[in-house]
């Protein structure tokens, strides 16, 4: 479903971001792409979305490349990011009226899905509020209705819990609990390790724009010989990022 | 939600474009309006501002016609300098029983003209306005504020006031005028009740009044305070540019600032179509804008009385609320365009404000130019930017507008917003304003690393709004140096066809690294498909004349716009004639409006919808020749476009269609040569006739066989083929 092959990009002025990366994601596989910040996580996310050109590789999903065929690409994936605002003027069923529209979907189905999701998500007593007026917790519920209403195959979520309470976290959990129902082929980039762990069936770990290691967690387990993802994350980081320097600073 | 594979495709929504586009632009405008910073703009400001602008005007205006000494003394211009002594002798008795009258008054608080100072009043006879020429003239102009014509009643009457008839003339659009028209009414009709009491008491019941006065309303040219043609342009620029620049800013800057950008960037919709939505947007926001503020000032100055100042009559037509909102509308569709196009530079509310802040400042310099004397209109104005649109503004209300410098101005400006949304494209969403990537307006010069097989619909579009300014400017280049022999300013004319319609695209399309023989069609074609354009190219042209001469007579008023003209281009030999106004204009037109416009059409348009417009488009460059508009040409030339344009598409390249379109204006420009012997068939333009039944039908068969050897030359070449044919 979603195919990346030594994708690399290259800003200018900047090193490089990501360097050729490769990696695949099957249909209801929840695959977490993981690192630390500044890893190239978002880079490769929105290469694939098409957002982003890459210096070389090549993305695809459903067959088609993220390059040649932009539009298809978008429009076989629903995109959630933390940093993701919503029209402040609208109601969130407005709202997901114009996304429905810009993935030219009917708007009798518009209506139906926007019913489903304002109940899956729990934002019927609040779907013809503006949304200036929602909590972030509220805001967030409506972007991951609004990434859905096009029913896409693909998902991709950047940082989704980024700065959510306890009770917002159970709701991304339950999303993607939900995708992974849906048969949806769906790439979450965090640093949450835990969370990974617990949501995604692959790992790739991602550093300094390299992938470094890719698999279940078992394999990641018997290729790094670490039990858990936070090892494995630590030791790709070099001592000096990973030491507290008590000595150095004198203290 | 549903469970499914990869079917997302299938519930996509084809239920036409223009309804999506239409939802997508009230969406915009809906967010738009919701605002409260909008609603300050669009409501708010015209709401308090206008009444505070009202009270200082008021007492503007008043203070001007108290304190202005020159409203003391009135400059009356009358026909006949005998009967001078009789009327201001009953003027001094008027004077003098309204000034008792005033002395009875009990209000100290009148405000009648005798409680002032009396005002001087200088007559002037026939021969002193002559300069102005008659009394009449001179009271247009504003040289006198009255004129009059006396006429004596009874030339023996022996008494102190004999009875004269005044007829008087003054001037409703001038508060000079009219306040001189009350002095004298007032002092005439005093100075009759007096004089008529003092006869009845004589017993004179039968004697004539000595004065029948009546007046005549004659409108003035200069005599407003302020002049509509002049105030207009610069209010309605002020007011649209205002509306506009809010949304503007919101609707692109304002979208990555609230994190929605990306959002919508990730949809699979064309950055152009999220523009048009936006571009509909700000426009009816500034259009809206305009109106409430234009609403506010009229009621304003009707509500404090001083619409005189603005309306010689005080009433506003509908013609002028129609030529109003037209004008708004071109105002707000140039200002939306290209403050949408500065704004998707943006990254932020602060860096727009920085953009917009020096374009409203340079703004205002073509709107003073209509308060300008001495500034007229001409074709090179009427392709300026703005500055067009101010002086046709101008000119309209001044009634002396030129209908080619108004198409122009309509043409120019409305190729302006295109060429400003096509920028706005380019730039709109793209990684460098998204995420701040390096590089925002070289990246506008780069060509993409990638070669295109075709240009793009906005690349096209930019194309054609770089070429009609420059069309007109250079397009009559050739006609002005009068210098140059006719045969040389015709090899300048072609020269011109190639560098506007091959070079510009050929430039276009090394920016955007468009491969040439791709996206100008310069492919292979059957020779069937030759064969075929060669029949519609002799047979074609007949039609043309019949629709030409159907709807107009050319020999005539038009023939003779062009007599000097063609008569001079008569001189050329044949050859040249033919190389230069027939074969060169065929090739180079072919180039850029079937070869690069219809390409670039097509990559969003149906093959069908992108030969209509190429060929209205067409159509409509034909229209403007030299200093004329022959709107006549525009069916004929559009039909030709149709013919063109399907021949292009129908064999994949533009070849079929240069050998139509030479020999079609080839035959045009032998029967233009040959016009005698034509004449003496029975046919031609010194006739007026159409081409005879039988020369139809023998085109007919031409015609008709050379579209069947077109199709049969081969079949619809589309965009996937060319690129596999080229990789």
């Amino acid at each position: 479903m979603i195919s990346v092959e030594k994708l690399t990009k290259h800003f200018p002025g900047r090193i490089e971001a990501v360097k050729g990366v490769t990696f695949h994601v099957e249909k209801g596989e929840v695959y977490g792409l993981l690192g630390p910040n500044g890893a190239g996580k978002t880079t490769t996310l929105r290469m694939i979305l098409g957002l982003l050109q890459p210096t070389s590789g090549d993305a695809r999903v459903s067959s088609f490349h993220s390059t040649e065929a932009p539009d298809e690409v978008k429009r076989r994936v629903g995109l959630v990011s933390a940093s993701a605002g919503l029209y402040q003027w609208l109601s969130p069923r407005e709202v997901l009226s114009f996304f429905g529209d810009l993935y030219a979907v009917p708007p009798e189905l518009v209506a139906e899905r926007t019913a489903t999701l304002a109940h899956l998500l729990r934002f019927e007593q609040f779907q013809d509020r503006r949304c200036s007026t929602l909590s972030t917790g509220q805001k967030q519920r409506v972007n991951l209705a609004r990434a859905l209403i096009h029913d896409p195959p693909v998902m991709l979520l950047d940082e989704p819990t980024r700065g959510l309470d306890v009770v917002g976290r159970q709701t991304i959990f339950n999303y993607i609990d939900h995708l992974h129902g849906q048969n949806k082929a769906v790439i979450i980039c965090t640093h949450q390790l835990d969370e990974a762990q617990r949501l995604c069936d692959r790992f790739g770990l991602l550093h300094e724009g390299e992938l470094r290691h890719e698999g279940t967690l078992q394999e990641l387990q018997q290729s790094t010989g670490c039990s858990d993802l936070v090892d494995m994350f630590l030791q790709l980081l070099p001592e000096s990022e990973t030491a507290f320097p008590v000595k150095a600073a004198g203290l | 939600m549903t469970e499914h594979g990869d079917q997302t495709s299938a519930t996509v929504h084809h239920s036409g474009r223009l309804p999506r586009a239409v939802r997508l632009a009230l969406k915009e405008l809906r967010e738009t309006l919701r605002d409260r910073r909008t609603i300050f703009t669009l409501v708010l400001m015209p709401l308090l501002v206008y009444p505070l602008l009202a009270v200082a005007l008021q007492r503007f205006a008043l203070t001007r016609f108290r304190g202005d000494p020159e409203m003391q003394t009135f400059f009356v211009g009358v026909n006949a300098s005998r009967q001078f002594e009789a009327m201001k002798e009953l003027m001094r008795f008027g004077s003098e029983v309204v000034r008792l009258q005033s002395a009875q008054n009990a209000d100290p608080e009148a405000t009648s003209s005798t409680a002032d100072a009396e005002p001087e009043i200088r007559f002037f006879g026939q021969d002193d306005v002559a300069e102005s020429g008659t009394l009449s003239d001179g009271l247009k102009s504003g040289a006198i504020d009255l004129a009059i014509e006396i006429e004596e009643l009874n030339p023996g009457s022996q008494h102190r006031f004999p009875p004269h008839r005044y007829k008087i003339f003054h001037n409703p659009g001038s508060p000079r005028s009219q306040a001189a028209k009350r002095f004298f009414e007032e002092r005439l009709v005093a100075a009759n009740l007096i004089a008529l009491r003092n006869r009845l008491r004589r017993g004179g019941a039968n004697d004539q009044p000595p004065a029948e006065t009546s007046f005549v309303a004659t409108e003035g040219t200069s005599t407003q305070i302020v002049s509509l043609g002049a105030l207009i342009p610069l209010i309605l620029l002020l007011m649209t540019v205002t509306g506009a620049v809010y949304p503007a800013i919101d609707l692109t800057a304002g979208e990555r600032e609230r994190g929605t950008m990306e959002m919508l960037i990730a949809a699979p919709v064309p950055r152009i179509g999220l523009l048009i939505a936006k571009y509909a947007a700000v426009m009816i926001v500034a259009l809206l804008t305009a109106t409430v503020n234009l609403v506010a000032m009229t009621t304003t100055i009707y509500g404090i009385g001083l619409e005189k100042l603005l309306v010689a009559d005080g009433v506003l037509s509908l013609r002028t609320i129609g030529l109003v909102f037209a004008l708004t509308v071109l105002f707000a569709a140039f200002f939306s365009a290209v403050l949408l196009a500065l704004t998707s530079f943006a990254r932020s509310f602060k860096e727009a404000q920085a953009y917009l802040i020096p374009l409203m400042l340079v703004s205002l310099a073509p709107g003073m130019l209509a308060l300008m004397p001495g500034v007229e209109m001409n074709s090179l104005l009427a392709i300026a930017p703005l500055v067009n649109i101010v002086l046709l503004a101008r000119d309209l209300f001044e009634g002396n507008a030129n209908p080619l410098f108004a198409t122009m101005t309509v043409i120019s400006t409305f190729g302006y917003a295109a060429l400003a949304l096509a920028l706005a494209g380019r730039i709109f969403g793209t990684d460098a304003i998204l995420y701040g990537s390096q590089g925002t307006w070289s990246d506008m010069l780069k060509p993409p690393e990638e070669q295109r097989q075709t240009p793009q619909i906005r690349t096209a579009v930019f194309c054609l709004a770089m070429m009609f300014p420059l069309f007109i400017l250079l397009g009559n280049l050739p006609g002005r140096l009068e210098s140059l022999s006719i045969s040389v300013r015709l090899a300048l004319s072609s020269v011109v066809s190639v560098l506007l319609f091959v070079g510009v695209p050929l430039l276009l399309a090394k920016i955007r690294n468009i491969r040439v023989q791709t996206g100008f069609r310069l492919m292979k074609a059957h020779p069937l498909a030759f064969a075929g354009a060669a029949l519609m190219g002799v047979s074609l042209w007949t039609f043309a004349f019949n629709i030409v001469s159907l709807i107009t007579d050319i020999d005539d008023e038009r023939f003779a716009q062009f007599a000097g003209l063609i008569e001079q281009v008569n001189q050329s030999p044949l050859w040249l004639k033919l190389a230069v106004l027939a074969v060169v204009p065929a090739i180079a037109e072919e180039f850029f409006f079937r070869g690069f416009l219809l390409t670039g059409l097509r990559s969003a348009l149906s093959p069908w919808r992108a030969i209509v417009v190429s060929a209205v488009l067409f159509g409509l460059f034909h229209v403007i020749v030299r200093d004329r508009l022959l709107f006549e040409r525009l069916i004929s030339s559009t039909m030709m476009g149709v013919a063109l344009g399907w021949v292009c598409v129908r064999t994949g390249s533009i070849l079929p269609g240069m050998l139509l379109h030479v020999l079609n204006n080839g035959f045009f420009m032998l029967l233009s040569e040959y016009k005698d012997e034509l004449a003496a068939m029975g046919i031609g333009t010194q006739q007026q006739s159409t081409l005879p039944w039988y020369y139809l039908v023998v085109a007919a068969i031409l015609t008709g066989t050379g579209i069947a050897l077109v199709m049969l030359s081969g079949r619809r070449v589309n965009d996937s083929e060319i690129a596999a044919s080229s990789a």
